[in-house]
């Protein structure tokens, strides 16, 4: 998948965590992780870039197992673009379903259809 | 975690990334790696999860650059520069409240800046063929969000060498400022912004606006239509060389040091107040409105049609 398209659903992924609760950085990043593979796309940068656009700000708290932690916090004009982000997504996904479904979604189906039209030739 | 940090430290070095910066990368790093092994990541995991340093570094190094290259200008920040492909220039400028001056650029390039907090990247900014274009964002579902501090205004520049066809600006209550303009066409739609044009020559000027105020200053206009409610028109040191049209509510009109083919102003209680403005004829159109000139020298000046219920022509040189 193309780089620069995957990195925006990151993006949007980094977004939706936050947009729920501040979180530190490791967190984000394991969250995430477990859905997707995120090796590739490094979302420290992300989380870096939107903080100095002032989509996010950062503060530091104490965590009982040892040096104090970076957390990252939603502001409104990160939830302003959360929001504009969500609804960009939406529209594009409800449009790559609509063309990709537009025979129906059972590959039985489509296999059928397919062959049907190979043998005719 | 000595090695990963180590390798990303390296590659930032390596990358020019500067040290203030690297540092920072480097404590999140470690506090982040750190939280991870508590949980039970292991060594081998570390890039799996934070990804390969020389990447990781690349991008970083990539984002702080296009951070510090921002080019700024009276408080303004560069966004976008166009090589002009034609010798002739159209501008299409299509705004809500953002305010918008043009000006001459110092180099061969059109130059857009802008300040502000808003979302730079949801206007269409764009240059093709001949025509610079510039909208705002369509979408209305999150107008309704939109405070003060979302406010973009911006800064055009255009290379004096490109000869400019037309201009022409809808805006609600933008407030648009050209200075040192030579078009051809200028074309202005706005409900509650102002306008001022300083030093400027144009062939066809045509304003609409209900409340908002125009001022023309040192200015060549060859025809000058303007349409108001209850803005105020002002023209200072003006040369008209064909005809202006002017037609008012409420809004009063100050015309001084100018000269002009044939006027024409229809108001309903809007003033008429000039000095040293000469124009050749004058059909003035008036319910409760004045008109009074104040002349030095006694030019004739023919007064065409005088349809004024309750206001008065006066002349005097």
């Amino acid at each position: 998948m193309n780089a620069q398209f995957k990195r925006g659903i990151i993006e949007l992924c980094v977004l939706s965590v936050l947009v729920e609760k501040d979180s530190y950085g490791y967190e984000i990043i394991s969250k995430l992780s477990e859905h997707l593979d995120v090796g590739e796309n490094t979302i420290y940068p992300i989380l870096r870039r939107l903080t100095s656009d002032d989509y996010f700000k950062t503060y530091l708290e104490e965590s009982s197992e040892g040096a104090p932690r970076k957390y990252y916090q939603m502001t409104k004009k990160g939830f302003i673009y959360y929001l504009s982000l969500r609804e960009e997504w939406d529209a594009f996904i409800g449009g790559v379903y609509h063309v990709i479904n537009q025979g129906g979604k059972k590959n039985e189906d489509i296999l059928k259809r397919f062959k049907e039209r190979i043998d005719q030739e | 975690m000595k090695t990963f940090l180590n390798d990303l430290k390296n590659e930032l070095i390596k990358n020019k990334v500067d040290m203030e910066e690297i540092a920072e990368i480097i404590h999140d790093h470690e506090e982040m790696i750190a939280t991870a092994m508590e949980e039970g990541l292991t060594e081998e995991e570390i890039p799996a999860r934070f990804g390969d340093p020389k990447i990781l570094a690349r991008e970083l190094a990539e984002q702080s650059r296009i951070q510090s290259k921002r080019i700024e200008k009276d408080g303004y920040t560069l966004y976008k520069s166009f090589t002009p492909e034609e010798q002739t220039l159209n501008v299409f400028i299509q705004m809500v409240a953002e305010d918008v001056v043009i000006q001459p650029s110092e180099d061969d390039d059109i130059h857009v800046y802008y300040q502000g907090k808003g979302h730079i990247d949801r206007y269409e900014i764009s240059y093709s063929k001949d025509t610079l274009k510039l909208q705002a964002p369509k979408t209305l579902g999150l107008l309704f969000m939109r405070s003060s501090s979302d406010d973009i205004d911006f800064l055009i520049e255009i290379p004096k060498r490109l000869q400019i066809e037309e201009v022409k600006q809808h805006g609600v209550s933008s407030d648009v400022r050209y200075q040192n303009l030579d078009a051809n066409k200028l074309i202005i739609n706005t409900t509650s912004g102002d306008l001022s044009i300083q030093t400027a020559h144009f062939q066809y000027v045509k304003v609409n606006t209900v409340s908002g105020d125009l001022v023309f200053e040192d200015v060549k206009i060859g025809e000058f239509e303007a349409s108001q409610v209850s803005g105020d028109l002002k023209i200072e040191r003006a040369i008209i060389e064909g005809n202006i049209h002017s037609s008012t509510v409420s809004g009063d009109i100050e015309i001084n040091d100018t000269e002009a083919n044939e006027v024409e102003f229809s108001a309903v209680s809007g003033d008429v107040n000039g000095k040293e403005f000469y124009p050749k004829t004058i059909k003035f159109k008036s319910v409760s409105g004045d008109m009074n000139l104040t002349n030095k020298e006694s030019r004739e000046i023919k007064v065409i049609k005088n349809s004024s219920l309750s206001g008065s022509i006066n002349i005097h040189s």
